[in-house]
């Protein structure tokens, strides 16, 4: 368990899914170029 | 789904996430770095001019 607050877990959780949303879409331009140069399939 | 940071503590989840995925992404580059096709960087030793594999014979020995 942790110790944060429903409040407290409702923003960290929006911070959370921004990041990984940032994460996942530098991802996806990564392997568009990458397939652009080399597509594996 | 928010409820999940109140069960599990963000700084270790934040700490693992961190770790797994730099463990994954090293990984995957080296992996690719060891083929021929997506290894980016190329051999060292055969860029540049072509190197002859052949021997040639050495210049007249002068007198």
């Amino acid at each position: 368990m942790s110790s944060l607050s429903e409040n407290e877990a409702r923003e960290f959780h929006a911070a959370y899914i921004r990041g990984f949303i940032g994460f996942v879409g530098i991802a996806v331009v990564a392997h568009y170029l990458l397939y652009v140069w080399k597509p594996w399939f | 789904m928010h409820r999940f940071w109140m069960l599990f503590d963000p700084r270790q989840v934040l700490t693992g996430v961190a770790v797994g995925m730099f463990t994954l992404a090293i990984t995957i580059h080296f992996i690719l770095l060891s083929t021929d096709r997506y290894d980016w960087l190329g051999d060292p030793n055969s860029g540049g001019m072509a190197v002859s594999t052949q021997q040639e014979a050495m210049p007249p020995a002068r007198s």
